[in-house]
């Protein structure tokens, strides 16, 4: 509304002058020359403004004195400098809120200067389409945020099926008030990415805040894992693709070392080590967003439960089936005993049998060896 | 044959016995392939986080493949376990010549006797230069102990194995946690035997200085008189005293068998040895 009221007043003002300011089209008696031009710090910065996109353009009923003020009282030429064009003048909110967010960036580095289009149109620079690439031309000189996020699974739903489906910059760290996500009022907080990453996925959300996960969050936020905890925030895998399959055990292991050090001592893990997907890992028994504590019933691992669990893999599994310990520790004595001095007993075995053969050869070769080296042949 | 020479064994001229029959052979090379396809397809999953083991699994075609070679190599154990003890039956039954009670203690059986217990002693004596050298006879006390070490290892890595192998089957009568028992079972009595086969094994049969750089006698199935009467004067003597030696008379190795034996040698002891290089190593760098 306020917009609305300046752009009348801007309207008005230009009407009631007209001998006052150059008209646009004074302006492209100049700037509609290609080869128009000055040099700033030795680059040639081309001055040409192309009428057809400026008309085009969101602003293209507008006059170049619209914005560029200091025209206003110019009546031939204007002085070789142009002030820079304050957006603000209409559009005061969003610069508000840029400058309490604190992204470096003028309003022209990402909408542009005279082809500015609207936000829906998707040849804008700004459409979700698009936004990443503006971004980048920036970003990708500062981290790999860029290059990850065409890696993962939002960035490759964008670029190749161009389909606004999926999540560009904007949509995660918002548009105007873009902030460092240390930053308390950042949409991608720690405690505030969750609900970001809600608005596209609010079933996961859901699920997640009724897991043993979520009610760590509500509980005691600063341990309990976030949505970026277990998937990278920019390089976001696709959970069924075997790349993640084969580093969930990773991830989950940067709060939970010890499970994952017992998984690798059994069957599943060691298949993972080497490669292999298809075996279960974390999630397959534990859940992924549903993840909730062994006594509760609703838990994949809830003794009641574990037939279903197991039978996912294995058909037929069945009671006796689930007494498989699949995080099972023979070093430690202490929970399991009987393997452990299984364990024990294979060693003792291993040593006795090294030990009196060992021995045995290693005699039989220093017999040998003396014999024959000093030749007598009937002494071996 | 003068006071300094050595006993030629690859000597192809003079008397040359027949020691193992075909069937023999064959089973010796059975077991030698598919021991050497189970542990190269099974290590890595014992040092699953060694760097090896994981190029080596990339090498046989991922986890997959290692795993289903690994499945067709125990079922060629279980062949030949069978195939064995078929034999041992027929053995038993049609070629004994002597009541089963003395054949079973006798110098022609596999099983333990008084006079092992009485050659490991003077072998160990004799070791230490305080006695003669054991005189043997057909089978000597280590050859008992790595065919034995066999039926105890095939039993323990084999049903260890086939309950890895069909869990959700074992778990109709077995409760899960001897699942668990078997990974033990199965890894640790592994490094047992590949431990024991390619060092204890290999020195004892083939690489102590008199076979070096190879025992041919498993693989052409003929040892040499001389050989004969060295290593195994108390057969031999029986042999004469009973008029049955003739009977086991062969013509000598041929230049191919001999080739063939020292191929197949060279890059089974190539494998084994990287092997146990391998575990060794890996073994050590665990204990830091």
């Amino acid at each position: 509304m306020r917009r609305i009221v300046r752009i009348s007043v801007f309207l008005l003002l230009i009407a009631a002058s007209p001998a006052l300011a150059l008209t646009t089209s004074d302006c492209y008696d100049c700037h509609s020359d290609d080869t128009l031009a000055k040099t700033v710090r030795g680059q040639e910065v081309s001055l040409f403004v192309d009428e057809e996109v400026y008309t085009n353009s969101v602003h293209g009923d507008m006059d170049c004195a619209d914005c560029h003020e200091d025209l206003w009282d110019v009546e031939d030429m204007h002085e070789e400098e142009l002030q820079a064009v304050d957006c603000g003048n209409c559009h005061d909110d969003a610069v508000e809120e840029v400058e309490a967010g604190g992204h470096m960036a003028e309003c022209i580095d990402c909408h542009g200067k005279h082809d500015i289009l609207s936000g829906d149109d998707p040849d804008s620079a700004v459409n979700d389409l698009k936004a990443s690439s503006t971004c980048c031309a920036c970003h990708s000189e500062y981290d790999s945020s860029c290059s990850y996020w065409e890696e993962g699974v939002h960035g490759r739903l964008l670029i190749e099926d161009a389909e606004d489906l999926s999540a560009a910059c904007n949509d995660c760290h918002g548009s105007h008030d873009i902030r460092g996500a240390d930053e308390e009022e950042s949409t991608v907080a720690r405690h505030r990415i969750n609900e970001t990453c809600g608005v596209c996925h609010p079933d996961v959300l859901e699920t997640y805040q009724s897991s043993i996960h979520g009610d760590a969050f509500e509980g005691n936020g600063d341990e309990a894992p976030v949505c970026t905890s277990c998937h990278s925030p920019h390089r976001t895998e696709a959970a069924l693709e075997e790349q993640f399959q084969l580093t969930v055990v990773e991830r989950c292991s940067a709060c939970h070392e010890e499970m994952s050090y017992s998984f690798s001592k059994n069957f599943h893990g060691q298949r993972t080590w080497l490669g292999d997907a298809k075996v279960a890992q974390c999630i397959e028994c534990h859940g992924a967003h549903e993840i909730l504590p062994g006594d509760d019933p609703d838990s994949m691992i809830h003794p009641d439960n574990l037939v279903a669990t197991c039978g996912q893999c294995h058909s037929g599994a069945n009671v006796n089936f689930i007494q498989y310990m699949p995080h099972a520790d023979y070093h430690d004595a202490d929970h399991y005993p009987m393997l452990y001095y299984l364990y024990v007993a294979m060693v003792f075995l291993l040593f006795s049998v090294f030990f009196f053969f060992g021995i045995h050869t290693l005699l039989w070769f220093l017999r040998t060896f003396k014999a024959y080296r000093n030749g007598s042949g009937e002494d071996h | 044959m003068t006071q300094d020479s050595q006993p030629n064994k690859e000597e192809q001229v003079g008397r040359w016995y027949l020691r193992f029959n075909w069937y023999h052979r064959f089973i010796h090379v059975l077991i030698m392939f598919s021991f050497l396809g189970l542990v190269i397809t099974g290590m890595p999953l014992k040092f699953y986080s060694e760097g090896w083991a994981q190029v080596l699994t990339r090498a046989m075609g991922g986890i997959e493949a290692a795993g289903f070679w690994h499945r067709v190599c125990g079922a060629v154990t279980f062949l030949y376990f069978f195939l064995h003890l078929v034999y041992a039956l027929y053995y038993i039954i049609r070629i004994r010549r002597e009541p089963i009670l003395k054949w079973a203690f006798g110098p022609d059986s596999m099983l333990p006797s008084i006079k092992d217990v009485e050659d490991v002693t003077g072998h160990i004596l004799w070791f230490m230069g305080l006695g003669e050298r054991p005189k043997f006879d057909h089978f000597t006390y280590w050859e008992k102990f790595d065919y034995l070490a066999v039926f105890w290892g095939v039993g323990i890595i084999g049903l260890s194995g086939l309950t890895l192998w069909f869990p959700e089957f074992f778990s109709l009568f077995l409760p899960g946690w001897v699942f668990n028992v078997s990974i033990i079972l199965h890894s640790d009595e592994a490094i047992l035997a590949s431990g024991f086969i390619f060092t204890i094994h290999f020195f004892n049969t083939h690489l102590r200085p008199e076979k070096f750089p190879l025992d041919h006698v498993v693989f052409t199935g003929k040892m040499s008189e001389e050989e004969f009467r060295h290593e195994r004067p108390l057969e031999y003597e029986r042999m004469v005293r009973e008029g049955r030696l003739e009977a086991f008379e062969t013509s000598p190795p041929s230049r191919a068998a001999l080739l063939w034996s020292n191929i197949v040698g060279i890059l089974t002891y190539a494998i084994g040895l990287s092997v146990l290089f391998l575990i060794f190593y890996s073994l050590i760098a665990q204990l830091h």
